[in-house]
């Protein structure tokens, strides 16, 4: 063993990937940032309601991560706080972050919600993508970490009209403080671990799909969190027009993937994702028609095949080799009527559907803003180009995790989480002698 | 079935350029207007070019149904551009059914072509030479440029020419659609393929109606204006023809002239806006235009123009401007019509015996199904 107290490393993203890392690192000894944008750590995996090809419960596995994570005392969580600017080099970076005032004070909450239960304002819920609704003071979900309430300043009454204070009334602890500002850290750190994960691309795009038109086309994103028990509908399967069970489900396939008008790259997990979706709406539902219109269907992780194979047989999930050309709603039942070829047959076909899925593909969440780091001509971070190298971009020091290198599932990103962590901290106890 | 490897490569350099780009998904012929529960539309026939299925390809009447609207490319996920492809395909296959395969001196390169109209073109200088008539400039009279008889015999030859031509090719492309509608053809009887002419003619030929599923107005009107203002120089024509023999008189203003200088426009201003378009570029029919599209449009529209400044000129009387319109529209209308069995005038008789033939075939299912309920 060297003599040498590592430097920290800084990890930023507090999705799977980002706590993965950030839990390998610390488990070496190794101090470690793990800056995340939004109130909570647990990024989009904490939207999903089961795994695949496994069918584990998403929280199940996810929140004893988020807990161990913040239980680690080598990881220091800066939520709700923004990297400004990277600079420096490897080895010796300075960053700054920009912590957003929460207007509670992190010490003094409890969790305990008496906030949230009293606030008066309700606001749409972006956890489950506006289809329920939050307080204006709010754990972004229940099992938020940490379990510290947050303003949203943008609609609480008070920054926008100056009245209520309702909150700052019933908290026992008085960590209501409306006088927070936002203020800028500085990190010293020897790695740093990009791990901003990925945002869905815009399916009104496909204007011939209808999205954002028809109430009856979702994304699956959308479907995730109706299928949720977390979720609005509590885990019932619903349309939205009427809030009955539908009794045929359609899922499409690369929306927004594949496609070279808006985006050429396959998303690598749409394909198991609906194929999982269909299952559990089978697993809901028996009554069910599920269906799913799909160009090559690419089940290529380990045991996914045989996920796929099991949705065919066991759940008798319908699968069509084809893409759809337009999907239109039937005025008076807000069905929907998916027009198609079905490549086997080479016939045109309509089917009436009560409910359709669009598996909308994914791009990297920007980071141009605060680290210039090269794109690939796909549009996600670009790595070191060595064939056995996958998490090294083209800034020495700086790596890569996660779907802002390359879209991919949970367990290839978790993958690539620990890949990434080892390196960064190869940096880290080159550092100072004690 | 024979596969020819190249087929692909072949339909490229007539302008699907990029067809290895498609997916099979789909798509195209689930967007096409036109596209039918039977129809192999333009997937299907994608698929079969690149797998090398020249037959299949060949053999499909889908292929002539298509007025190019360009949905299917604009959906098209990889941009693999399946109305270009049928363009392609449609080049192909006017090449395949010709005769002897005159037709690819048309299409095999520009510089064939170029060579081949040239050809066409000194022949038509020659022979027009070769009727020397006894005309003055001071009083144009066209009657007496060249030898009327000479012309009046040439004139039938060449007709006989370009029906023999159509028909051969026709034959050629009937034949190579059994191959896949055999079934059709044999037992269909005859009431269905009588039933099935007059609804094709009727609706899709003069009217051609499917073409306003496909297309905007203009077009449509651009296209109707084209092939009523052919049909009606036709006629025109044919009357002068037949009852003028040399003794038409400019005035009064005889009928069969009224109509053909009101045909003449409309066929004009038919042929002007699609060379306008092909030059503007602004939609997506026109977007890439392979030099037959060129070759057909401009010669189109200058038989269009001369035809109509001859006229203007007979009847102004001015002699050297009349006499010479007079030889180069005769000259433009010679290349027009002697090579329409081999260039993209041809698709005038493929498409109705397309949508014939795909008329009664679905007729017959139709028939068919009733029979079996």
């Amino acid at each position: 063993m060297r003599d040498t107290v590592p430097k920290p490393v800084l990890v930023i993203g507090g999705g799977i990937a980002g706590i993965q890392a950030a839990i390998d690192l610390a488990d070496q000894g190794i101090k470690t940032y793990l800056v995340e944008k939004t109130p909570s750590i647990g990024g989009r995996m904490a939207q999903l309601d089961k795994t695949f090809p496994t069918l584990d419960c998403a929280s199940c596995i996810l929140t004893p991560k988020m807990v161990s994570a913040a239980k680690n005392e080598n990881i220091e969580l800066v939520t709700y706080s923004e990297v400004q600017e990277v600079n420096g080099k490897a080895g010796d970076f300075t960053v700054k972050v920009l912590r957003k005032p929460r207007y509670v004070q992190m010490e003094k909450c409890l969790g305990c919600g008496e906030c949230i239960t009293k606030c008066p304002l309700s606001v749409p819920d972006e956890f489950n993508l506006g289809m329920s609704k939050r307080k204006a003071i709010y754990w972004p979900f229940p099992q938020a970490v940490p379990l510290i309430s947050t303003i949203d300043a943008e609609h609480c009454l008070y920054f926008t009209k100056k009245v209520c204070r309702v909150c700052e009334r019933f908290c026992p602890t008085e960590a209501i403080d409306f006088n927070q500002v936002a203020e800028t850290v500085e990190l010293n750190v020897a790695s740093i671990i990009i791990a901003t994960g990925f945002q869905f691309q815009d399916p009104t795009r496909l204007a011939e799909y209808g999205y954002g038109k028809h109430v009856n086309v979702r994304t699956s994103l959308e479907f995730e969190r109706l299928i949720s028990a977390t979720g609005p509908t509590a885990g019932q399967i619903v349309r939205l027009s009427d809030r009955a069970h539908p009794k045929s489900i359609a899922f499409v396939q690369c929306v927004c993937s594949r496609d070279v008008r808006i985006n050429p790259n396959c998303s690598a997990f749409c394909c198991t994702a609906s194929v999982k979706q269909a299952i559990l709406a089978r697993e809901h539902l028996p009554e069910v028609e599920c269906t799913v219109f799909y160009m090559d269907l690419r089940a290529y992780g380990k045991g996914y095949q045989e996920f796929y194979d099991r949705a065919r047989g066991e759940f008798q999930v319908e699968f069509i080799r084809s893409r759809p050309a337009k999907i239109e709603e039937v005025p008076e039942n807000k069905n929907l009527i998916i027009t198609y070829e079905d490549t086997r047959s080479g016939r045109l076909m309509k089917k009436e559907v009560e409910m359709v899925v669009l598996a909308v593909g994914v791009k990297m969440n920007p980071i141009q803003e605060f680290v210039n780091l090269p794109l690939d001509e796909d549009g996600y971070v670009q790595l070191s180009g060595s064939y056995l190298d996958s998490v090294s971009t083209r800034v020495g020091g700086i790596f890569a995790a996660g779907v802002v290198a390359g879209a991919k599932d949970i367990s290839d990103s978790v993958t690539q989480a620990s890949a990434a962590a080892m390196r960064a901290s190869i940096l880290a106890t080159e550092g100072e002698s004690p | 079935m024979k596969i020819d490897a190249r087929l692909a490569s072949k339909l490229q350099k007539l302008g699907a350029t990029r067809l290895n780009r498609c997916y099979n998904c789909g798509t195209c012929t689930a967007i096409c207007p036109l596209s039918k529960e039977d129809a192999e539309f333009p997937r299907t026939l994608i698929r079969y070019a690149l797998l090398g299925a020249e037959q299949k390809l060949l053999s499909s009447p889908a292929l002539w149904l298509c007025y190019y609207c360009g949905e299917c490319s604009d959906s098209c996920p990889r941009d693999a551009d399946p109305g270009s492809f049928i363009m392609a395909a449609r080049r192909y296959a006017t090449r395949q059914y010709s005769w002897g395969k005159v037709a690819s001196v048309f299409y095999d390169s520009p510089l064939s072509s170029l060579a081949g109209l040239v050809m066409v073109t000194v022949l038509a200088v020659f022979g027009f030479l070769m009727m020397k008539g006894n005309g003055t400039f001071s009083s144009p009279n066209l009657q007496t440029l060249f030898s009327f008889q000479a012309l009046h015999d040439i004139g039938l030859i060449l007709g006989a020419f370009i029906g023999l031509s159509v028909l051969a090719n026709v034959v050629t492309m009937s034949r190579s659609v059994r191959v896949t509608h055999d079934r059709i053809s044999r037992t269909a009887g005859l009431r269905i393929w009588i039933t099935s002419l007059l609804s094709s003619v009727m609706r899709f030929s003069m009217a051609q109606m499917d073409y306003l599923k496909c297309t905007n107005r203009n077009r449509y009107i651009a296209h109707m204006a084209l092939f009523w203002g052919f049909i009606g120089l036709a006629v025109a024509t044919s009357v002068d023809f037949i009852i003028g023999l040399g003794k038409i008189p400019l005035y009064p203003v005889p009928l069969q002239r009224i109509v053909g200088i009101l045909s003449g426009v409309a066929f004009t201003a038919g042929a002007g806006y699609y060379l306008y378009k092909r030059i503007k570029k602004d939609e997506r029919h026109v977007m890439a235009s392979h030099f037959t599209d060129w070759a057909f449009v401009i010669i189109m529209f200058l038989a269009g123009v001369t035809g109509l400044l001859l006229t203007l000129s007979l009847y102004l009387g001015a002699g050297v401007a009349a006499y010479s319109l007079y030889g180069v529209h005769l000259v433009t209308v010679f290349d027009l019509l002697v090579l329409a069995p081999f260039t993209k005038f041809a698709h005038a008789v493929y498409r109705p015996v397309a949508i014939w033939m795909n008329q009664a075939g679905r007729n017959f299912s139709g028939l068919r199904a009733t029979e079996g309920a």
